[in-house]
């Protein structure tokens, strides 16, 4: 039953990354901005959660998810909202900065040694069912993940807002002259990838116990090559992509030889290398890459 | 057009004005610092004129073609190693990486020829992985770049009998010295304005302006992106010799995020647009930098005594970049050269 283990990891690893690719994806829907400052987001919130371990859980993740909230409408108003318009390189550029500011002023403060946290220690029990032993934290992730792709997609679908996210996507200028305030679609859309970015850092804060300053940076690595590989701009594409990359990983945990799987990570990075060559628009090509001479 | 034919040249002479000004600038300001800074501030020096290279080598590339690549600094990590692997001592590389090839091992390069090849081997890379990924739009590109970056650093932490991993590759013999680093700085201003000044340049910089209206008017982008990144390779491959020949020692965390954001941020304050922004801007964040990090370890402000302070100079770098992108976007320089 192997194959089903590894279903199981896949499956959970792949929607850990998916989560933190739909909240790059949303941003750069709104605004066109590849935002590297999401990995300081998870970071926060992964010290949010060593800072409020003690107090019981349903708060703390309440604080947890606060914390990424406010932290991602502030960078939006002070540093995102004046560079707006500028191209997307500069708005990468500002977000580099961003992250690089929330990480020094944390080292700053805390420094940059790691902490260990132990947050919900029964996570990482292990309980059979049917042959199969299976972590809790693994089931947790799943049913995070499927709740919360479930509510976003909801949001995006059935409220007002949503619907001005995704027009937003679509065509900003258009939508603004349809009465869409970019004013409102940004901040809301800052808002939601705030919220997805906590419980990535819980889930990750869980799997492993320990934070560190650059927690977020893998996470937001993958979420980077998972819009870009689901086509820029279609978050279905994200989120499918997340999936595909975290049963990647998982396939070559297991599969490759022992002397190459410290490799691993390397190995998903040219994969998705190899992709980009095949396709270099995407495995879903939006219609933002479709400007041709 | 006598008005602008300064000291006789003519157009050749005003070619020659812009490099031969920043060169010229860069080393009164190294002469200088020489005389009249003791020498304490040798060493900052030679640091400086190392990240000129760098960041020159990375504004050959960013400022031509407007693509913001986040992964340059691989070039620098296999410049940095290649230039370890060929001066380290033999008698020192078998004690430290015993599984090497022998080839590898008993290999024994001058500093000065060991630079033009780990140069070389940086662009050679760089022409393996790259040819590919200039296919892609702009900001994939950047990202993709920035996943080369990423395998480069995986590699370097994990292949443990090439690159002694996360310890470092010990005992390079010192061989940056400030005047090495301000002939290769000169050597990279020079290259840089050549190759922007050439004709691969321009039609390059033109479609960075506008990528639709340069290719209709046959100009096929790929190949000069690919000519720009095989440049900027070598130039970046070489600063990344000139610093493990000045720190004696290559290690994965000095070619990654960090070092990355500071280049970044030396393109962006200048001005990525222009050499001349390139290398003031080098100047300003490394002048900064170097501030914030005397101050680092605790100062008084009047009652306040502020202990320590970890990461105040990237801090306050992210800050400085921020503030120009809001305030003056095209950096310092305006994207313009000063001549």
């Amino acid at each position: 039953m192997i194959s089903l283990q590894a279903i199981v990891d896949a499956v959970s690893l792949g929607g850990l990354y998916a989560l933190a690719a739909l909240g790059v994806a949303l941003i750069f829907g709104v605004m066109r901005l590849i935002n590297f400052a999401h990995g300081g987001l998870i970071m926060l919130s992964a010290y949010g959660l060593w800072l409020w371990s003690a107090y019981p859980v349903p708060l703390t993740i309440l604080l947890t998810v606060g914390v990424a909230v406010v932290a991602a409408l502030a960078m939006e108003r002070v540093a995102f909202r004046p560079v707006r318009n500028a191209d997307m390189s500069t708005l990468l550029v500002a977000s580099f900065f961003v992250s690089s500011l929330l990480q020094n002023g944390w080292i700053g403060v805390y420094g940059s040694l790691g902490k260990s946290v132990s947050v919900f220690p029964g996570l990482l029990d292990r309980f059979d069912v049917a042959g199969l032993s299976i972590y809790r934290l693994d089931l947790v992730t799943l049913g995070t993940t499927a709740v919360l792709l479930a509510t976003c997609s909801l949001v995006l679908t059935r409220t007002l807002i949503g619907l001005q996210i995704r027009a937003a996507s679509e065509n900003f200028v258009a939508a603004r002259l349809l009465g869409v305030r970019a004013d409102r679609v940004i901040p809301a859309a800052f808002a939601m990838s705030g919220v997805l970015a906590a419980p990535v850092a819980i889930l990750l804060v869980a799997r492993t116990g320990y934070v560190y300053p650059g927690i977020g940076l893998t996470p937001v690595l993958i979420a980077f090559l998972a819009t870009v590989i689901g086509g820029m701009g279609n978050l279905l594409g994200a989120v499918a992509a997340g999936f595909v990359l975290g049963s990647l990983t998982t396939a070559l945990q297991s599969f490759l030889p022992e002397a190459a799987a410290a490799y691993r990570d390397a190995f998903v990075f040219g994969g998705v290398l190899l992709v980009l060559v095949w396709r270099p628009g995407g495995l879903l090509p939006t219609k933002f890459e479709a400007e041709r001479v | 057009m006598a008005t602008w034919a300064w000291a006789g040249g003519g157009a050749a002479g005003r070619a020659l004005a812009l490099p031969a000004a920043l060169i010229l600038g860069v080393a009164a300001v190294a002469t200088a610092v020489t005389a009249f800074g003791g020498p304490g501030l040798s060493e900052e020096l030679t640091t400086a004129l190392v990240f000129l290279v760098i960041v020159v080598g990375l504004y050959t590339f960013v400022g031509t073609s407007g693509i913001v690549s986040f992964g340059h600094m691989a070039f620098m990590g296999v410049g940095g190693y290649s230039f370890a692997l060929m001066t380290v001592p033999p008698h020192l590389k078998g004690l430290l990486l015993p599984e090497l090839p022998a080839a590898l091992r008993l290999l024994s390069v001058q500093p000065v020829v060991a630079a033009v090849v780990a140069g070389l081997v940086a662009a050679g890379f760089a022409a393996v992985v790259g040819w590919p990924l200039m296919r892609l739009s702009p900001l994939a590109a950047a990202i993709a770049l920035f996943a080369v970056l990423n395998i480069v650093f995986v590699v370097a932490t994990q292949a443990y009998g090439i690159t002694r991993g996360q310890e470092g590759m010990t005992g390079v013999p010192a061989s940056t010295s400030e005047w090495t680093a301000l002939g290769w700085a000169a050597v990279a201003i020079a290259a840089a304005y050549a190759f922007q000044t050439s004709r691969v340049g321009l039609r390059l910089r033109c479609a960075r302006e506008d990528e639709l209206a340069a290719q209709a008017i046959g100009i096929g982008v790929v190949l000069e992106r690919f000519v720009a990144l095989l440049v900027s390779a070598f130039i970046i491959g070489v600063g990344g010799a000139l610093f493990a020949g000045l720190l004696q020692v290559v290690s994965p965390g000095a070619f990654y995020i960090d070092m990355t954001f500071t280049t970044i941020a030396m393109l962006v304050v200048g001005g990525m647009r222009s050499l001349s922004g390139a290398v003031l801007g080098t100047a300003l964040v490394f002048a900064v930098q170097e501030v914030l990090r005397s101050l680092e370890n605790g100062f008084d402000v009047g009652p306040l005594s502020v202990t320590s302070l970890p990461g105040l100079d990237l801090l306050g770098v992210a800050a400085l970049g921020l503030l120009v992108l809001m305030a003056r976007p095209s950096g310092v320089t305006g994207g313009r050269e000063l001549l």
